[in-house]
């Protein structure tokens, strides 16, 4: 048990570290690993082999199960586009680096795929310690995760292919369409029937996910194609609701244990670089970090997301992915790449995992975006004034507006989303597209010169922004937690703490239980009244 | 790949998952189902051998089991258990001992096959048992409680006879001065490896344990950590790693996160264990199946039998009524994993036979069994006992005990203790009404008046704790998206009014399908309560 417990203790420090200067885990946990390699402890033989095959099996199971389309039905068309093109063009770069760097055709083929990605754990990681999961950079960005997740799979099958030319390439393809068509029969078919038919409990359920594992990568041994393939696609057959609901919190504990172990066993076989390798990893974290967050922003805005949506989803994919990292394990068993460049990859996603924290901030996010070419001509003068400025439309802003215009006051409304804005022009109300924090454009719009501003905004350092720009105007600000009205209060605002009233009215629901249907809070409005993010939900 | 071993982890994982299916069909319990399973892929088909690489994942699983079973022992269970608990627990390993000692006697066995299989036979299964209990939902009845009471004395026992065992396997055969040594090091390194994580649960674990608690996760890997750490020590001080997973997890208990931590720990358990008890069918011999049939029927004879009478004639004694001692009774009717284990160390230790562990694997299969029926049919089978008169040699008391469910009811559950949780529940909380309120986080629940409870909602044990199926509303104020789908999913499962938040209108579709009472959309409710202050202000009309 000695060696399970230096894991286990390089994996507590990893996570303490990681807790206490908030960053990701994973390179952590691999310099622990490097580390205990250094001072001569390492995994050897059938130990180290089982350790990494088992936590990839578990990682990419895991992986897999999130992979359900009804998370990212809303936004499927610009994740798609996000996806496929940073994937292309990101790992295009990335190939034509490594080929300038002097790497052969294939490893930096290898490599090229390996960066081309984002990271699953890292992102997700990140996103739920600001609680950002679903804001809506969040949705695109995990979106995205998993479909490059799927490419990288796909990756796989091909590149474990190639030494046996292009029509072995075509045969494992074959054989992987036929195991991914069997995953989504059994998505959409035979789990949710199973489910139905089926009373589980929590053993029963994990005994009987991990089976479909064990079954998946068995079927995919038989057709010869690559263990993760087989973990994929096992993920992909529970991510249905809700199954994969169910499934998720009992793997929790499964997914960290191996986790731990994973990237602490992989860490072992790095080796120490030179300064060669440690250039090259640096030039490939570049390419990564310079060219990601362009291609991304510039992509989002391209499919209609804002220029913030944009440039934050940007920053936030700029790390290379866990699973090029495994990629880069898999060219090294197959003989295909060397231990060197097996150690510039793992550099490369240390390096850029761990600065993942340092750029998806928001004082970067508000570097790019004033930066950014069409943000730039807005420093005319103000001509607004005397008018109620409303910033943030979102899915409620009519209950806002119609009773302002109905008193006759002149209203602006800024508002990120593309969709709203354009609604909001068809029926006449003045609006402008942009960012409601953004110093230049409150200048802009003449906040300091309104009667009233109305700002709804996710963050709170974008609100008390807002009262600072308007240091005369009563500012009415609405927020959910307790600590976000006193900060508003003190720097002169007015809070309006949305989580109070919704106390009110479920006590209301809760006191007088008049309505024994579904009641959806006055939500149920009639159509002229409904808000135009309201009827795009219908 | 290392093909050899995931053939033969998949092999058992997709056996284990098949058989468990199958006795859930026939309400046979699971760990029975794995032994069947082990059987038929290792001894009747040759499917799979048991290899070092499946013992060392079946070695993690016997950790985890007994961390667990430390996990589950904290001193306020200690103190609740009480005398009955004490005399039954210890009174009923002496009068099985004995009996059984006997029996093999007379049955012809040696004199170490035969105090290995009465000790064997004197252990209960506090898991079969606690899962029966919990699926029965009568876990809190007053027999249950008993019950458990009963099993944590005799999980006590089982640590002192693993000590004794190392003992035994340190010392020289029957060299009376080497045993002596063997027994003498062996409570020695036990009694400094208690002590040591007496005093780090008391000085060290609660500070540490604390500033974890910021990440579930880490909590997780922490208490890993603790547990291997405290093994590896045990391992060194030449003690059985079952006991430092005990110790581990017992000083671990004392903490407020040890009910999360078991929830965390039980799914690797759960999987470990399946493969332990797999592996154990596995090393069953069919050849000695015919010609063990005597012993093994014997024995579960007396098992399943005699086990109830010993504990009925001790409980009636306390002045428990008629019904309380038979229900409480019958759950002690079959043999536990230790059992399965105390011999396997024996036979590891060349003082026993393989035919010793193939008779406790096959009287474990048929008293399991059987008692998760007498478990489950209980009170059909007091009525008939008592109508039949038996029951009056004991002569216990005819009094009626309470034996309703303790637990809560109509209740409401607030779930996330952000800020609209906390007064959701504080209000609710002011207005009478009885509030459990829950989080994953130790210092969100601080300073609330309700009750509370640490837990992660995404487990299903935690809202069977939580009395999610007697309770009357169940409200989330988590913005997790996952987890309200989750929550409403397992709520309209159970007939139970949710009411959840919304985060924003994109989820409403979803939880509208699945049924919620009540959409909670503070941004709505924030704009109405905002156009009220714009119409105190007299910006806005009505």
């Amino acid at each position: 048990m000695t060696p399970l417990a230096i894991i286990l203790i390089i994996a507590s420090a990893g996570f303490a570290i990681s807790t206490w200067l908030r960053v990701p885990v994973i390179p952590l946990l691999m310099a622990g690993g490097f580390a205990a390699s250094y001072f001569g402890f390492a995994l050897e033989g059938e130990a180290a082999g089982s350790t990494l095959e088992f936590g990839l099996a578990f990682l990419v199971f895991a992986a897999g199960l999130e992979l359900s389309p009804r998370r990212f039905r809303h936004e499927a068309r610009q994740v798609a586009w996000v996806a496929a093109l940073q994937f292309i063009i990101c790992g295009l770069a990335a190939f034509l680096v490594c080929r300038a760097l002097g790497f052969g055709l294939i490893a930096s083929t290898y490599m090229g795929f390996a960066v081309s990605a984002s990271s699953t754990l890292v992102v997700i990681q990140h996103l739920r310690r600001q609680g950002q999961m679903f804001q809506p950079f969040g949705r695109l960005v995990t979106g995205v995760l998993l479909l490059q997740d799927l490419a990288i799979v796909i990756v796989f099958v091909v590149l474990a292919a190639v030494p046996g030319g292009a029509s072995e390439v075509a045969i494992r393809l074959a054989w992987f369409g036929l195991a991914a068509g069997l995953a989504v029969f059994a998505h959409f078919k035979i789990v949710p029937w199973l489910l139905s038919k089926m009373h589980t409990d929590d053993e029963l359920l994990l005994l009987a996910g991990l089976a479909t594992l064990f079954l998946c990568l068995g079927i995919t041994s038989f057709l010869q194609l690559p263990l993760v393939v087989g973990a994929f696609l096992a993920g992909f057959a529970l991510a249905a609701f809700p199954v994969n609901g169910l499934l998720r919190g009992l793997l929790g504990s499964l997914s960290s244990f191996f986790m731990a172990v994973f990237f602490t066993a992989l860490g072992m076989l790095v080796q120490i670089p030179s300064w060669q390798i440690l250039g090259q990893a640096v030039a490939l974290s570049l390419v990564i970090v310079i060219l990601t967050p362009i291609v991304v922003s510039a992509i989002a805005e391209f499919t209609g997301q804002s220029t913030r949506t944009g440039v934050e989803s940007g920053l936030l994919l700029t790390q290379s992915s866990e699973l090029g990292i495994v990629l880069g394990l898999a060219g090294v068993q197959a003989g295909q790449l060397t231990g060197n460049d097996f150690s510039v990859l793992a550099l490369v996603a240390g390096i850029t995992m761990t600065l993942t924290p340092l750029i998806a901030t928001d004082q970067m996010t508000w570097r790019l975006m004033h930066w950014h070419p069409g943000r730039r001509n807005r420093s005319a003068m103000a001509k607004f004034s005397d008018h109620v400025l409303v910033l943030g439309f979102g899915s409620s802003g009519m209950w806002v507006v119609k009773p302002l215009r109905d008193a006759g006051h002149r209203i602006l409304v800024v508002d990120d989303d593309t969709a709203v804005i354009e609604d909001l022009a068809l029926i006449g109300i003045p609006c402008l597209r942009g960012d409601g924090s953004d110093a230049r454009l409150l200048n802009f719009v003449g906040a300091s010169k309104a009667k009233l501003v109305i700002a709804s905004l996710p963050r709170l350092a974008d609100l008390l922004k807002v009262i600072r720009a308007a240091p005369d105007v009563p500012v009415v600000a609405r927020v959910f937690e307790e600590y976000e009205a006193a900060a508003i209060r003190r720097a002169g605002g007015m809070a309006v703490l949305n989580s109070e009233a919704a106390v009110g009215a479920f006590m209301d629901w809760f006191n007088t239980r008049e309505a024994p249907h579904t009641t959806t809070n006055g939500l149920k409005k009639t159509p002229d009244e409904e808000p135009p993010a309201q009827k795009e939900q219908s | 790949m290392n093909t050899d071993l995931f053939y033969a982890l998949g092999v058992i994982v997709i056996a284990a998952a098949a058989f468990a299916i199958l006795a859930r069909l026939i309400r046979l319990p699971s760990i029975v189902a794995f032994l069947f399973a082990g059987l038929l892929i290792g001894p009747l088909t040759g499917w799979v051998e048991s290899t070092h690489a499946i013992e060392l994942i079946s070695e993690l699983g016997i950790i985890l089991l007994l961390f667990i079973v430390g996990l589950e022992l904290s001193f306020d269970k200690i103190r609740d258990v009480g005398r009955v608990a004490v005399v039954a627990g210890i009174g009923q390993v002496v009068f099985t001992a004995a009996g059984g000692y006997l029996l093999c006697w007379v049955l012809g066995f040696t004199v170490m096959d035969a105090l290995f299989l009465a000790v064997a036979l004197t252990f209960s299964s506090t898991v079969v048992v606690v899962k029966v209990l919990s699926d029965k939902d009568e876990l809190d009845s007053l027999y249950g409680r008993i019950a458990v009471g009963i099993f944590l004395v005799q999980d006590l026992v089982v640590i002192v006879v693993l000590t004794v065992l190392s003992g035994l396997r340190g010392g020289e055969g029957y060299d009376g001065a080497a045993v002596a040594m063997g027994l003498a090091k062996a409570f020695g390194g036990m009694l400094l490896l208690l002590g040591g994580v007496l005093v780090a649960s008391k000085y060290l674990l609660p500070r540490a344990f604390e500033w974890a608690s910021r990440s579930p996760a880490m909590v997780f890997i922490w208490s890993l950590f603790w547990c291997f750490a405290v093994v590896a020590v045990a391992e060194h001080l030449e003690l059985s790693i079952e006991l430092g997973a005990f110790f581990a997890g017992l000083s671990l208990a004392q903490l407020p996160y040890n009910k999360d931590l078991q929830h965390r720990i039980k799914p690797l358990m759960n999987f470990f264990v399946a493969v332990f008890f797999v592996s154990l069918g596995l090393k069953m011999m069919p050849g000695d199946f015919v010609s063990q049939w005597i012993p093994v029927v014997t024995l579960s004879l007396f098992v399943l039998l005699g086990n109830p009478v010993i504990f009925m004639a001790i409980i009636a004694r306390f002045g428990y009524g008629e019904k309380t001692s038979f229900l409480t009774s019958v759950t002690v009717a079959q043999i536990s994993e230790f059992s399965f284990i105390f011999v396997a160390l024996g036979a590891s230790a060349g003082l026993v036979g393989p035919s010793v562990i193939t008779i406790t694997g096959l009287v474990g299969i048929i008293t399991i069994a059987g008692s998760a029926y007498l478990i489950l049919y209980n009170k059909p089978l007091y009525e008939m006992a008592k109508t039949s008169g038996i029951l009056k040699i004991f002569r216990a008391s005819q009094k009626e005990e309470d034996e309703g469910n303790a637990g809560l009811e109509n209740h409401i559950i607030v779930v996330g203790m952000n800020t609209l949780g906390r007064k959701l529940a504080t209000t609710l909380h002011e207005q009478g009404e009885l509030v459990v309120a829950v989080d994953t986080d130790p210092r969100k629940l601080r300073r609330l008046a309700c009750k509370t409870h640490l837990g992660n909602v995404e487990f299903r044990d935690v809202l069977e704790e939580l009395g999610l199926p007697r309770a009357k509303l169940l409200v989330s104020a988590l913005q997790i998206e996952e987890a309200n789908d989750l929550l409403a999913y397992r709520c309209q499962v159970r007939g139970i009014p949710s009411a959840i938040l919304a985060i924003d209108l994109s989820v409403v579709d979803n939880l509208l399908e699945l049924g919620v009472a009540y959409l909670m959309l503070p941004k709505v409710d924030g704009v109405k309560l905002q156009n009220k202050l714009l119409l105190e202000k007299g910006i806005i009309s009505e």
